[in-house]
């Protein structure tokens, strides 16, 4: 079975100081001096991947990810936590934030050579978010798509069990091959870390660097301008003994507020 | 006849306001232990006798009355404010201990402008005193990575330091006065003036006692004016931290004193630096004071910088991102926590002192040492952060996975033997085992040997001022009694 996980690699906005929060010419935020990390909904899928080869050992696992070079230390650490191959399609100035057609273009063209029967991609990401990645991947490839997955079976060679979070439940479906999961609020969050020794074995193991390919395909809205929203939020103490109905504080202290508002 | 919990429990209710005598079983765990068992914490196994109460103190004639009862009824007692602590200082390893918590008492007394002091209960929170001061134009100039969480009392008790201290020193140089409480329930209020000769200098017999001789109650430090319009900030990335040590020593050397001044390895900036510096050390820089001083530092720096071509100059902006994210406070330990519970991944640290001479030994040594000698590493690697003009600190820093071992013996397996390594080959060239998280129960193994000849004052210091041995056992000295 060859499984694929598509990961994107952003800036770390948690780390970014508040004066330096300003709207750059390019409509977005200058971030180049902040840290990278991996998205967390694809952190899921990097850390599902490996360990399903874990207890799968004939499971080739690869990962890919449209990115700068600036990500070369975490496709190194993802060799050397033993995916079979890490692929970075290059991209150092394309801005791809709000075009999903051209980034699932570039992974269904890379599959036209390598063939997946488990594409694994995140339902959402923090930065530049258009939850639709997974859903035009699926088309392309006429996979089918599951979404919202939180946790992964293998049954056979041929199908997979999934844990799929739907309106508060939590459904199980068996899935044939090939297909697509969007990866929901799983139920592993974090990507292992890789030991000395691990990384010492594969330290001559290279990143496969393939070309960026452009695309007019994009019918996807794009942004006119972008702004900084004034939310005017105020927090206060409600210093009285809680003796009071809940209803006449919150009719005293919130309704009144927001019919001012 | 051995004294019950019970009537410990009872006791301590004679003393305080019931509602602060803590029994509940979560709590006693908690108490147990400090950031040094957090993988056996974080997997709530308690390896550490429970404690009979954690009692909540409101002022000094509490802990006055306290510890005179434990003393005569020789119960063990563990201070305790901001239950940082990084060594094992905290646990409570005999049955029956109360652990004594200073964190009720936390009024900032004063801030004195005219004589440049802040005075705050040893349960004041340091980011608290230092936004108050902030307001006033100054700076307690101390700025441990814990200062969201750590408190006063203990950060006098752990003769600790801050990211700034290459300007502002440890606290030992920002200690101005202290009250303190003995075992026999003495009070002493050592007060706060500018120096004295009169005699031996008796903050030390506070600072750095770790809970071990005495109680603090009440802290007074200095205060200077803060001017952060005027910090500059220089960063290089380098290939040898060989090269990067013998910079900043040239630095200090030279008369510079920056407030800040560091250098990462590869390994340890793997962390923190890959998205500009992977593979690459990074030595930086900040300065600060008055415009004139501040900026005349960093011209100083820069002119020693521009004649080492190893260097390549970075955007400050870079740095000072990075460092306005380097504080840990509540929400991050419980991010560790989380992370750790899901990947079995833990880092650890330890801190030794070095004069110049010895460091790259040390480093070297340690180094080649650990990564050969322990399985399972993530991470070794190493920065320093605290300049001297006769050496500096190395802050060994460690990540590994725990594999085929229980919670419990994760310390044993992994941490222990890191760190006796470490302390073994510091103290063999030279250099002290603690710069500055104190000795705390796991370094105790080699005090004889940090020490030598003078181990004979540490245990006279002990002998002298907790002679009925109550004051937090095995803490800086061994304990081979009854556990």
């Amino acid at each position: 079975m060859n499984l694929l996980v598509c990961f994107k690699i952003y800036s770390d906005l948690t780390k970014i100081k508040l004066e330096d929060l300003e709207i750059s010419e390019e409509m977005g935020v200058d971030t180049h001096f902040l840290p990278n990390i991996i998205n967390c909904f694809d952190e899921s899928s990097l850390e599902f991947a490996i360990r399903l080869k874990e207890k799968n050992p004939s499971i080739r696992i690869s990962a890919l990810t449209i990115s700068k070079k600036s990500a070369d230390p975490t496709l190194k650490s993802l060799l050397a936590l033993g995916y079979d191959e890490v692929i970075r399609i290059k991209a150092e100035d394309e801005d791809i934030r709000f075009n999903p057609e051209v980034v699932s273009y570039n992974i269904g063209e890379n599959l036209k050579s390598k063939p997946q029967d488990l594409i694994l991609i995140g339902n959402e990401s923090p930065l530049s978010n258009n939850a639709a990645t997974a859903q035009l991947v699926s088309t392309q490839l006429n996979y089918p798509l599951i979404t919202s997955v939180i946790d992964i079976k293998i049954k056979d060679d041929n199908s997979i069990i999934c844990q799929i979070e739907n309106n508060n439940a939590i459904f199980s479906q068996e899935i044939k091959l090939p297909c697509v999961l969007s990866m929901g609020n799983a139920i592993i969050s974090k990507l292992r870390m890789p030991t000395l020794r691990e990384r010492m074995q594969n330290k001559s193991r290279e990143i496969i660097d393939i070309g960026f390919i452009n695309s007019d395909n994009n019918t996807f809205i794009q942004p006119e301008c972008i702004y900084k929203p004034d939310r005017n939020r105020q927090g206060f103490i409600y210093e009285k003994q809680v003796n009071e109905k809940i209803d006449s504080i919150i009719e005293k202290e919130l309704l009144q507020r927001i019919k001012k508002l | 006849m051995e004294i019950t919990r019970e009537e410990i429990v009872a006791a301590m209710k004679s003393f305080v306001n019931a509602d602060n005598v803590v029994t509940d079983r979560e709590v006693l765990e908690d108490a147990t232990h400090d950031r040094f068992r957090k993988y056996e914490g974080y997997n709530k196994v308690f390896t550490n006798p429970l404690p009979a109460a954690v009692v909540f103190v409101d002022n000094t004639e509490q802990v006055s009355e306290i510890l005179r009862y434990c003393n005569a009824k020789k119960i063990n007692v563990v201070p305790r404010t901001g239950h940082s602590a990084t060594e094992g200082g905290l646990e409570t390893i005999v049955r029956n201990s109360i652990v004594l918590d200073g964190s009720n008492m936390n009024k900032i007394i004063d801030i004195d402008p005219i004589n440049m002091q802040a005075t705050a209960e040893c349960g004041v929170v340091l980011e608290d005193l230092e936004n108050a001061c902030r307001k006033l134009g100054f700076t307690t100039g101390h700025s441990p990575q814990s200062k969201p969480i750590a408190m006063m009392g203990g950060l006098v008790a752990t003769r600790s330091i801050g990211q700034f201290s290459t300007l502002y020193g440890g606290m030992e140089d920002m200690l101005a006065g202290v009250e303190t409480v003995f075992p026999d329930g003495t009070i002493c209020d050592i007060k706060a003036v500018p120096r004295r000769a009169a005699g031996p200098d008796i903050r030390h017999v506070v600072l750095g006692n770790e809970g071990t001789t005495n109680f603090i109650t009440k802290v007074t430090v200095k205060l200077w004016k803060y001017y952060p319009e005027f910090h500059e900030c220089l960063g290089f990335t380098l290939d040898r931290m060989e090269d990067g040590l013998k910079i900043m020593r040239e630095v200090m050397v030279e008369g510079y004193r920056p407030s800040v001044a560091r250098l990462y390895d590869a390994e340890d900036g793997k962390e923190h630096f890959s998205h500009f510096a992977p593979g690459k050390c990074v030595l930086l820089f900040v300065t600060e004071g008055p415009k004139l001083i501040s900026h005349a530092t960093a011209e100083g720096i820069k002119e020693i910088m521009a004649k080492h071509d190893e260097c390549t100059p970075v955007e400050t902006k870079l740095i000072e991102t990075w460092f306005a994210n380097l504080n840990w406070d509540a929400s991050r330990i419980e991010e560790e926590r989380k992370e750790v519970l899901e990947t079995d991944i833990v880092c650890c640290t330890t801190e030794i002192s070095s004069p110049w001479g010895s460091v790259e030994k040390i480093y070297q040594t340690c180094l080649e040492r650990v990564v050969n000698e322990i399985p399972d590493l993530t991470i070794f690697g190493a920065h320093a952060s605290h300049c001297y003009s006769n050496g500096l600190n190395l802050y060994f820093v460690y990540w590994y996975k725990v594999v085929d071992c229980k919670p419990e013996e994760e310390i044993t397996k992994y941490h222990l033997p890191i760190k006796k390594i470490i302390c073994e080959e510091t103290i063999k060239a030279g250099g002290s085992m603690c710069h500055h998280h104190g000795v705390g129960k796991h370094r105790v193994h080699w005090i004889d040997q940090e020490h030598g000849s003078a181990l004979y004052m540490v245990k006279k210091l002990k002998e002298a001022f907790d002679p009925n041995g109550i004051m937090n056992i095995g803490t800086i000295l061994p304990y081979n009694g009854k556990k």
